[in-house]
Order: C-alpha cells, then sequence, then structure tokens
C-alpha cells in the first residue's frame, strides 16, 4: 500500500512538474498579453514596488547626505591640511624671494667693487645669547681665511668686525654695540672727523661724538668710515645724520647717526678678507684732492 | 490562517526582493526571501506541505515575474518537496541545522533553476551557475540568524503552527 502511495506520489509530483515546465516553455520571456492573474499580480505589485522604491529612496536619501556630510567633512579637513602645505609652501617662496634679492643687491655690490676689496660672502647663523652684546655668528672662520679684526660690511654699508674666530665660524662685533667704536667722518665734506659708537641698543642708532663744535655737519649727510684706526677701511658707508647737537660741556658737537644697515634684518655679510692697494691709493688721494680744495 | 501569513509574508518578500534587495547586491547575488521561507517552512512542516508552499509561493513569484510562467513554481516545489523529507531526520533545536539546510537547499534550487530554465528555453551559462551558486547560498544562509528564531517560535507555538486553523 505503502509502496502505491509513493508511486502515486511520485507520479504527481512529475505530472506537477511537467505541467509546470511546459506552461513556463511556452510562456517564456516576451508574450503579447498577461493573464487576468498575471494582469491582477502586475496590479497589486506596481504600487506595492513604488511605495518601498518611494520608501527606500528616502532612506537611501538621508544616508546618502549623512555620507555627504562626512565626506565634506574628510574634504574639508583635506583642503585644510592643503592650505597648510601652500601657506608653508608661500612662505618657503616668498622667503626664497626675499634672499634672492638680498644676493643679488650683494652680488652687485660684489661686482661693483671687485677691485677694491676681495670680499666673503657669509651667512649668519647665529647672535650673542645674551643680553649685553650685540654680536653675530657667521659660518665662515679661519678655513675660510678669516681673522680678527676683519671688517664685515653688507651692500648696505658697514655691519662691524671679527673679534673671534674659529676654523667653521666667525664672532662679529657689530657697530651698534657701545663697544664698537669706529673712526667716521662726514662723506660730503671729508674733514668732519669724529668717532661713532654705538649705545648699546638694536635700533639702528649711533652717537658720533669727539667733533669740534665748528665741524661741518647737518641732517641728511652720510657719515663714512675714516681708516684713522687701520681696522675699517676708510670710505665705507655707516649711515644718515639725523640729528645734530651741542654736548652739555659746549666744546664739542654730537650727532645722531641712523646706520644703513638694519640689523634686525641682517642674513648674509661680506668679509673684507684684503683691501685692494688701488682702493687705499684712491682714498689717500682723494683726501689729499679735498685737503688742497679747501 | 498560516497560509494567508505564508502569503502575506511571501508578497512581502517579493516587494523586497523587487525593490530593497537591489540594493543589497552583493558578488553580483541578492537574496531569495521567497526561498528562505519555503526552506524552513518545509524543514518544520514536512514534504508535502513544503511542496505546496513551494510551488504556491513560487507561482506567486512566477506572477511577479510574468515571464517563463511555472518555472519558479516548479523549482520551489521541488525544493520545498526536498527539505520536507528532512523535517523528521533533523534535529531543528539546533541553530546549526538550519543553517546547513538553508546552505544546501539553496545549492540545490539554483541547480534545478539551471536546469529547468535550460529546459524550457531559457539559457543560462554554465559559467554564470558556478560564479552565482556559492554567494547566492552564503547570502541566504547569513538571513538565518534574523530569521529562524522568530520563524521557530512562530512555527512550534505560534501563527505557523500546523494546527492552526483559519
Amino acid at each position: 500500500m505503502t509502496r502505491y502511495k509513493f508511486f502515486g506520489n511520485l507520479v504527481l509530483i512529475v505530472i506537477v512538474l511537467i505541467l509546470l515546465l511546459t506552461g513556463a516553455r511556452f510562456t517564456g520571456m516576451e508574450r503579447d498579453s498577461f493573464t487576468i492573474l498575471e494582469t491582477g499580480i502586475q496590479a497589486v505589485k506596481a504600487p506595492l514596488a513604488s511605495g518601498a522604491t518611494g520608501v527606500i529612496q528616502k532612506v537611501k536619501d538621508f544616508f546618502g547626505m549623512l555620507k555627504e556630510i562626512d565626506d565634506l567633512r574628510e574634504e574639508n579637513a583635506l583642503l585644510k591640511k592643503r592650505i597648510g602645505e601652500l601657506t608653508q609652501e608661500i612662505d618657503l617662496l616668498r622667503d626664497y624671494g626675499l634672499e634672492n634679492i638680498r644676493l643679488r643687491e650683494l652680488l652687485d655690490f660684489k661686482e661693483a667693487h671687485i677691485n677694491d676689496f676681495e670680499l666673503l660672502t657669509a651667512k649668519v647663523i647665529g647672535r650673542d645669547p645674551s643680553n649685553w652684546y650685540s654680536t653675530i655668528i657667521l659660518n665662515k672662520g679661519t678655513n675660510d681665511g678669516v681673522q680678527k679684526d676683519m671688517t664685515v660690511i653688507t651692500h648696505q654699508g658697514l655691519v662691524g668686525r671679527v673679534i673671534n674666530t674659529s676654523p667653521r665660524a666667525s664672532e662679529v662685533l657689530l657697530i651698534i654695540d657701545q663697544e664698537g667704536a669706529v673712526g667716521a667722518r662726514v662723506w660730503e665734506t671729508r674733514e668732519t672727523l669724529g668717532v661713532v659708537e654705538g649705545r648699546g641698543q638694536d635700533n639702528n642708532l649711533l652717537t658720533m661724538i669727539h667733533m669740534a663744535h665748528d665741524a661741518e655737519i647737518a641732517v641728511g649727510q652720510t657719515i663714512v668710515t675714516s681708516g684713522l684706526a687701520g681696522i675699517f677701511p676708510p670710505g665705507i658707508k655707516i649711515g644718515e645724520v639725523v640729528a645734530v647737537k651741542d654736548e652739555t660741556s659746549g666744546l664739542m658737537k654730537q650727532a645722531e647717526i641712523k646706520t644703513f644697515v638694519d640689523f634686525n634684518r641682517l642674513e648674509e655679510v661680506f668679509i673684507i678678507l684684503e683691501v685692494s692697494d688701488l682702493y687705499q691709493i684712491q682714498q689717500e688721494l682723494e683726501n689729499q684732492k679735498e685737503g688742497l680744495e679747501q | 490562517m498560516r497560509y494567508v501569513v505564508l502569503a502575506f509574508l511571501g508578497l512581502i518578500g517579493l516587494v523586497l526582493e523587487t525593490t530593497l534587495f537591489n540594493e543589497l547586491i552583493v558578488a553580483g547575488v541578492k537574496p531569495d526571501l521567497i526561498l528562505i521561507i519555503v526552506i524552513l517552512y518545509a524543514l518544520f512542516n514536512g514534504p508535502r506541505q513544503g511542496a505546496f508552499v513551494g510551488l504556491t509561493l513560487g507561482f506567486l513569484e512566477d506572477l511577479f515575474q510574468a515571464k517563463y510562467f511555472g518555472l519558479n513554481a516548479a523549482t520551489k516545489f521541488i525544493t520545498g518537496l526536498l527539505a520536507g523529507f528532512l523535517e523528521k531526520r533533523m534535529y531543528k533545536d539546533n541553530f546549526f541545522v538550519p543553517v546547513l539546510v538553508l546552505f544546501t537547499g539553496s545549492l540545490v534550487h539554483t541547480l534545478l533553476y539551471f536546469l529547468f530554465s535550460n529546459l524550457v528555453g531559457y539559457q543560462i551559462e554554465t559559467e554564470k551557475l558556478w560564479r552565482v551558486i556559492l554567494p547566492f547560498a552564503v547570502y541566504n544562509t547569513c538571513f538565518c540568524p534574523f530569521i529562524y528564531s522568530s520563524f521557530y517560535k512562530s512555527s512550534t507555538k505560534g501563527i505557523l503552527k500546523r494546527n492552526t486553523s483559519v
């Protein structure tokens, strides 16, 4: 009985299968029209699917918006980073630009004085760590031929003199230091002799002292080295007279000099390794000429 | 009553397959909720019920798809029948049983679909069969943890219990 039942079931299954597959075979992928049942189901399916799609779209939009916020945040962080990098790059390029200008000016000066001095270019690598002395450290030393008492200048004017040397560095006492006295004179008149000394302040101001009370000196005149002390070569520009007054004793005159060199922005300098004989003769001749004229 | 619930579940499943699951395609496949319902139902109710529900929901799917009418009915009919044979042979309290049955059932269903579709004139390439069969089975099986617990409760004590009448 069970066997009959089994075979009966098997036959039923096979029949159902044959019927279904035959149906599938004859309906296929494309048809001209649906059956009533299919039409009914399609009629139900359309609004359901449409509603579900609408809901899904809203959910997708919501999550899309969240993702978009995330993306924007990420993009914002990236852009901020990029701005930082670019700002750094711009600063660097600006530095290069300024350095380029400075170096070009130095080069022009060097070329203009090629017959006067043997110049060595040096970079300022440090300043005196204490508050007492106005000195700078240069990256050139005895290995490069630097010696004590050599004059340090820029294209703008006098900077100071070398006071200490080591093989790879040297220390320069700036003329704005109160110890950095320089023999000076007025470039326009050549005759007014005096001594320029620093005030121990980093304000690029010097005082010219020891001038006779009738010395011809006026605001706007240029002060240059006199070369009399034997340390600094003559004729190197120091600064411009900004004020003239009598000393308290009334016997001497005093002038306030603003340096041509900006000591707060000192980055590259020249060390005068040697002054040419021609330059010295030239300076001497000019002095004599001035003397004769007077 | 349970047939009404099953029909409703089938309808929800079909709508989801038509809409939401298109957003959840993984490895080129989307899950088949109707198949999951058929297999799990057959596992609790035996071959006769499994075959019947497979046939009915497959039929509904064919109506939804409106092509090769009978193809889904045939594959789900046989899959439900075969899964139903395991009703008395499997210990359903063990969670791995439905996982294993769903996985195997999905493999069998894909093979049957491939076989029947080629018989009725819809040529599926063998290469596509091998590309789809495993991800499809894995994806369907992944639904087991979310569905089985409520299906178990419903089939043993709830609305899908066999003696529950309309």
